[in-house]
């Protein structure tokens, strides 16, 4: 039986999602051990959906996997009900799923992680921090840059982190992100050394800029510990790694920071899906 | 060899001329294949630009969640069809040639996962700009469509395609504004783009 043009460019694009989900997988490695922590990997800074992400919050669950990731925070604009959905469906799985916010005000922009209910932006930054606190959640200056005014020296002295890497093509931008994560830590010297990737829906992978942490126990309390005590080093995109030289180096040691991910398999399945689609929307039915 | 969509792309008027008197033999079937066939290019560009690859769960996972933005579409042209009581067809065949249009949006979304998915940087300012080519493209279609299928002049024409754009972006940008923290994120960006 002859098909139209339009019924077989269908069976090709849908070919290409079957390729695509049956493509082999990265399988996760074990965190390295070294005096009684484990080294976690993590990303504190992402968007999902419903909110100014594309990914559900279970497609998020699983590229953060498959990215290598143990634990990363959904961080969405002055909401909490995206990041407390993602926890709730991801209990007793990995990677762990931590309740966040990007608290969002036009002077400051603030992660929050650990929290349960949404704080506040219209406030300046120094109560926003003392509220995440409140709530037993830890405090990172997202993206600081010279128009982050809110960040008084009170504000600075209070942060737990900060993003020291975060996606930028913009040299300038990646200095601006480390004279503020100096400044932190001359006013507060256990300030965290945040990498985080800022995910929403382009191709900056969630895990891009990474944080790694020196954890005592696997668990959602054992990450907030080590931000809040600076057991952190940060992993921007060109691979360097900032924060405390000593910890620096076990993570030089111990962890291969390179890009694990083979895009080949990938390639194909696009490729299959994007033709199909382009002969459906433009051949006769 | 070519499909109506891209007939109505490239010339409107005409074909949506043709169309009137073509009535398929089930118009909702119809629609519901235009509508598959949106959902289908959300279900594969959305992954692909954020993740760049596709599988079942992430295509079904990106149309389910993004499927609310068909029914915007719906309803915004819905309105714009039983505005007209000059119309030449039903409300179900005008919402078919209505979907019908949607080649712009679709071509531009198709090569918007094009460019992301093989380039690390791509500015969202760039997108937004972008953007404006399907705007455009598509006001010119809209404003055939209510010549021709709701049968009302030029002027009346051009008023509801611009009304229709003033929807649309009003929703989209009330939309970013909500999900990103407020009305000075939006500006921010304006700021940037000027």
């Amino acid at each position: 039986m002859m098909r139209s043009p339009r019924f077989l460019s269908i069976v090709v694009a849908i070919a290409g999602i079957v390729a695509g989900t049956i493509a082999p997988r990265l399988s996760h490695e074990s965190p390295p051990q070294i005096d009684g922590y484990s080294i976690l990997a993590g990303d504190f800074h992402v968007h999902a959906f419903p909110g100014d992400g594309s990914l559900a919050p279970w497609s998020l669950r699983d590229e953060a996997a498959r990215r290598g990731l143990d634990v990363f925070a959904v961080t969405n604009h002055n909401q909490t009900f995206t990041a407390r959905f993602a926890a709730d469906q991801s209990k007793g799985t990995a990677p762990i799923v931590l309740i966040g916010e990007e608290i969002t005000n036009p002077d400051y922009h603030l992660i929050a992680v650990g929290i349960t209910r949404t704080v506040d932006a219209n406030q300046p930054a120094e109560r926003a921090i003392a509220d995440v606190h409140a709530q037993g959640g830890v405090a990172i200056a997202a993206h600081p840059g010279p128009e982050s005014i809110g960040y008084t020296d009170a504000a600075v002295a209070q942060l737990d982190g900060t993003e020291a890497a975060h996606p930028t093509s913009d040299r300038r931008e990646r200095d601006e992100f480390m004279a503020f994560y100096e400044r932190t830590r001359r006013l507060n010297p256990h300030a965290a050394a945040i990498g985080s990737s800022d995910f929403h829906a382009m191709p900056v992978p969630v895990g891009s800029c990474r944080t790694f942490l020196f954890v005592r126990e696997r668990t959602a309390a054992g990450v907030l510990d080590a931000i809040r005590s600076g057991l952190t080093v940060a992993l921007d995109e060109e691979g360097r790694l900032h924060g405390d030289p000593s910890l620096v180096a076990i993570v030089e040691r111990e962890i291969v920071t390179g890009s694990r991910e083979d895009a080949s398999w990938d390639r194909v399945p696009v490729a299959l899906a994007w033709a199909g689609l382009f002969g459906a929307l433009l051949l006769r039915s | 060899m070519w499909s109506t969509e891209l007939a109505i792309a490239l010339s409107p008027d005409q074909t949506f001329e043709r169309l009137i008197t073509n009535t398929p033999p089930s118009a909702i079937r119809s629609l519901l294949t235009r509508l598959f066939l949106v959902l289908l290019t959300i279900a594969v560009v959305v992954p692909v630009m954020a993740v760049q690859r596709v599988t079942a769960s992430l295509a079904a996972t990106a149309a389910l969640s993004w499927s609310f933005v068909l029914v915007i579409q719906t309803i915004v042209a819905v309105g714009v069809i039983v505005s007209s009581r000059a119309r030449r067809v039903g409300v179900l065949h005008a919402l078919d040639l209505w979907f019908a249009g949607h080649i712009p949006y679709s071509l531009w979304m198709l090569g918007m996962a094009m460019l992301t998915a093989n380039s690390r940087v791509v500015d969202p300012a760039f997108l937004f700009v972008t953007a404006l080519v399907p705007a455009g493209w598509t006001a010119w279609i809209v404003a055939a469509f209510c010549r021709r299928v709701l049968h009302v002049d030029s002027a009346g024409a051009r008023r509801r395609a611009a009304a229709h754009q003033v929807v649309v972006w009003a929703v989209a940008l009330q939309y970013a504004a909500f999900t990103t923290g407020g009305w000075f994120q939006v500006v921010n960006v304006a700021r940037i783009l000027r």
